[in-house]
């Protein structure tokens, strides 16, 4: 045989030979008289370990898999079974039946609504008589259907308007429903009900004084904290876009060269909360929640200034820096630095 | 018999994060892209799993190389970031990202198939499967990795005589 090649000699050290192959045999028979392919043999075992060695010194710290289940979730079917589209007549099904239960639903509510509404017309009335200022409002709808009875202050105030679902249902608020959706209301079943009468939005009910229109709430004021912020339920958050939330609240700010993925609006005690969430690069979010006092968003008021707090961290390990401009908080959260959120925070832009 | 991929999830995972930090040089980037290849071979009943892996990991890490330009223009701000956090121990660090740097500047001075038989190998991947990802002959993978393991080792040992020399 002649002498073993290179790629012979690396080829058995790595093994890649099966145990009776032939030319393994030969490659061993070989070596056995040749001692120049001996020496070789032990140059290409020192080469290779030399170039193992060489890979290890870039070997990524990761001693752990992550749960399969975790990968298996991520599957995204390539197709579907022959039998899915039963799943999505299924789906659509359910989808009519709960629509025509609402419906019908509606329809056993009239009288109700109307002695309710009535109701409320006159308390609001009264109410309004004797307080001059008002810092209450009807709860939102998911409020009203998740509370649970607590105390509320005597009915105060001359229930201005407020704005309970999304800010399309507020464009679509008509005059006569802000009394309506205001007026103080005693305990949790009140206050769903309220919430019905809140969603009719079609009586025949007198328009409130001019200037009574946003953002009055029955429940106390909280204090807005990054805990605070995640407690809000994602269904209190009701999608929004910038036009929308700026023509409605003010200077919305945002980090002018980054996408903005969405916009979303939440009410917290009696302010107005304003979540901006943009993408940073490589898809790390931004998020940016305005803390707007409803008084000001009502009446456009603004305190001129700034003011940038100390970045802390939350549990996520983000972290948040909250900075006041002009009598709006926004604290900015984002999975970064605290001195790069610090630069974003010094680029928010209100147009 | 259906594949378990369950079972190749547990033996393989750490191969493939190996093989893509060595071509992403980011060690999230790396696991990302492993749980993404077992993603999308998930639903697939190959002939040999591993291969199939292997080069859906190759394919991830290509594309990824084609948006890196992209990407660094935009992660200036983070790189900076980066750059500013100060480790416990800044030496060691500095030590290891040295290193790392020039396995990186070694891989890239062989040839793109003498990497990737090398890279392949070295995440545990047999001839016979390194013949099928690379559309190499089985008998040429001895000769190609020997090729990449001497160009390997005298890349390093020029880089680090020249770090030595600089001292």
């Amino acid at each position: 045989m002649p002498h073993v090649d290179e790629g012979q000699l690396h080829a058995s050290l790595d093994g890649a030979y099966s145990a009776g192959d032939p030319e393994l045999l030969a490659i061993r028979a070989h070596l056995r008289d040749c001692a120049d392919c001996r020496n070789r043999l032990e140059e290409a075992r020192t080469l290779r370990e030399r170039a193992g060695e060489i890979l290890g010194l870039a070997t990524p710290l990761v001693d752990q898999a992550p749960p399969f289940d975790q990968v298996r979730a991520q599957r995204i079917p390539r197709h579907r079974s022959r039998f899915s589209h039963k799943g999505g007549l299924a789906w659509a099904a359910t989808v009519v039946i709960a629509l025509a239960a609402g419906w019908l639903a509606r329809g056993m509510m009239p009288s109700f609504r109307y002695s309710q509404s009535h109701a409320m017309m006159q308390e609001s009335a009264e109410s309004r008589a004797t307080a001059a200022t008002a810092n209450d409002a009807a709860p939102t709808t998911t409020d009203a259907l998740q509370a649970t009875p607590q105390p509320l202050p005597a009915p105060p105030a001359p229930p201005p308007a407020m704005a309970t679902g999304t800010p399309a249902e507020s464009d679509q608020m008509r005059p006569g429903e802000s009394s309506l959706r205001s007026a103080p209301l005693a305990d949790a079943a009140t206050r769903q009900r309220s919430a019905i009468v809140t969603d009719s939005g079609r009586s025949n009910t007198p328009a409130p004084a001019t200037g009574e229109t946003m953002l009055s709430f029955q429940r106390p004021q909280l204090a807005i904290t990054a805990e605070t912020i995640d407690d809000i339920a994602p269904t209190d958050w009701q999608p929004s876009t910038m036009p929308e939330a700026r023509q409605r609240y003010g200077p919305v700010l945002q980090v002018p060269e980054l996408p903005v993925r969405s916009v979303a609006v939440a009410r917290s005690g009696t302010s107005i909360l304003v979540r901006v969430t943009q993408a940073l690069p490589d898809g790390l979010p931004l998020e940016l929640l305005h803390t707007i006092p409803a008084g000001e968003a009502a009446e456009g008021k603004a305190r001129a200034g700034e003011s940038v707090g100390r970045p802390t961290a939350d549990a996520t390990g983000a972290w948040l820096l909250t900075v006041e401009r002009d009598g709006i908080t926004v604290t900015a959260r984002a999975p970064i630095r605290p001195d790069s959120l610090a630069a974003l925070v010094e680029r928010l832009r209100g147009e | 018999m259906s594949t378990d991929w369950g079972e190749i999830y547990r033996r393989s995972y750490l191969d493939v994060v190996r093989f893509l930090y060595r071509k992403v040089w980011d060690q999230d980037r790396a696991q990302d892209l492993a749980q993404d290849a077992f993603v999308r071979c998930l639903d697939h009943e190959p002939d040999n799993p591993r291969a199939l892996l292997f080069t859906v990991a190759a394919n991830l890490a290509r594309d990824e190389a084609r948006t890196v330009l992209r990407r660094r223009k935009h992660l200036t701000l983070l790189k900076g970031e980066a750059r500013d956090s100060a480790p416990d121990d800044p030496s060691a660090d500095s030590e290891r990202s040295e290193q790392t740097m020039r396995v990186e500047a070694a891989l890239e001075q062989l040839t793109e198939r003498d990497r990737e038989v090398l890279l392949l190998w070295d995440a545990g991947l047999s001839y016979q499967e390194i013949a099928a990802q690379t559309k190499l002959s089985t008998g040429a993978i001895g000769t190609t990795l020997a090729r990449a393991r001497k160009r390997l080792v005298d890349a390093f040992e020029s880089l680090e005589g020249a770090r030595h020399a600089a001292r």
